[in-house]
């Protein structure tokens, strides 16, 4: 089962042709980022989406998963710590899925201190270096707050700024052997052309040194638990501590 | 009142308690918690055939589910009892 949790959400009509193409290419489930600001206008048409799966043109298609689902992510996108746990405070009953776009180093280590956030995302972005130190890693690990790493920052990047890049994902990976924190692999694409089989994912991160278990962990098993995590998340009282409905007998 | 939200600052000798997990393996023994230390918890277990033994289950490795007097049911991993009883309402938990 192949999981994204992270394609760039516009409005109605982009978001029904890059959900048909997700599903074209095998992918079993989808979330559509959507920034805080946005979140509840993405929330209004959703249920309409997911009525435009149950069509023919659709599930008579070779490629088609006929147990394809969508959901939201809310992505918090701020430089300023106060106003960030804020938002977390905000949005952390209302969504799924709660990720922070990481960058300031600041704002990599709120997120990664936070047990409320699920995914810190892309920590290297507009950096020089990843991002995280062992440190962030430790605490990440602690608090179960997945690393995300994005296809697209390749796919849109050239020359020097490519190779940085691939030193960060693999500076990264090594962190993640050491520390275990969750990691997650994702296309972030925003038009049809950057969604591609995730198969063809999985074979690039391969590429980049990653190993098969890892990869599919990163790109099934933990966005899977991440989703499962928070649909009881309602149970949960404190960490470690959850209503249960009786006994249970195995 | 002890409740499910109160109750890893509380008294838990009295309830009735399952030990659900013991080194990630499925366990499922029933019975009343009769002491505690810091590492432990002593259940008194009534067997099939009647007899009472009591046996000492550690917490750091275990995971236990409580029945409440107002009839919750709330399960509790043991590493995070792992604290001297009368100093547990001093200690501060992260809410999720």
């Amino acid at each position: 089962m192949y999981l994204d949790l992270n394609i760039k959400g516009n409005n109605y009509d982009s978001d029904l042709i890059l959900a048909k193409e997700a599903n074209h290419w095998g992918w079993n489930h989808i979330s559509f980022n959507y920034k805080n600001n946005n979140y509840y206008n993405a929330s209004a048409y959703l249920d309409q989406i997911k009525k435009n799966f149950t069509n023919k043109d659709f599930t008579n298609k070779n490629f088609t998963n006929k147990d394809f689902t969508i959901d939201l992510r809310c992505e918090i996108s701020n430089n300023n710590c106060n106003q960030i746990q804020k938002n977390i405070r905000n949005f952390r009953p209302k969504t799924k899925c709660l990720s922070v776009l990481g960058g300031d180093s600041k704002v990599n280590r709120v997120a990664c201190e936070n047990i409320k956030i699920d995914i810190l995302s892309r920590p290297y972005f507009k950096r020089k270096d990843c991002g995280i130190n062992h440190v962030l890693a430790k605490e990440a690990s602690e608090n179960n707050v997945a690393i995300e790493l994005c296809f697209k920052d390749i796919l849109n990047s050239y020359l020097s700024y490519r190779a940085k890049l691939l030193m960060y994902f693999r500076d990264i990976i090594n962190l993640y052997r050491k520390f275990e924190f969750p990691l997650i692999l994702s296309s972030g694409a925003s038009s049809i052309y950057d969604i591609r089989n995730p198969i063809d994912l999985t074979y690039f991160f391969k590429d980049i040194g990653l190993k098969d278990d890892e990869v599919l962990n990163s790109i099934s098993n933990t966005p899977l638990n991440i989703l499962k995590f928070n649909e009881n998340r309602d149970n949960l009282i404190l960490k470690g501590v959850k209503k249960i409905e009786g006994f249970n007998e195995t | 009142m002890i409740n499910a939200k109160n109750i890893v600052y509380h008294e838990l000798i009295g309830l009735p308690i399952n030990v659900y997990k013991f080194n990630n393996n499925y366990l499922n023994k029933t019975g009343t918690v009769i002491d505690e230390t810091k590492n432990t918890l002593k259940v008194e277990i009534v067997g099939d055939d009647g007899n009472v033994s009591e046996k000492v289950f550690p917490k750091k490795v275990s995971v236990f589910q409580f029945k409440l007097p107002n009839e919750e049911f709330v399960e509790i991993e043991g590493k995070i009892l792992l604290i001297r009883p009368e100093d547990r309402i001093k200690k501060r938990y992260k809410k999720i």
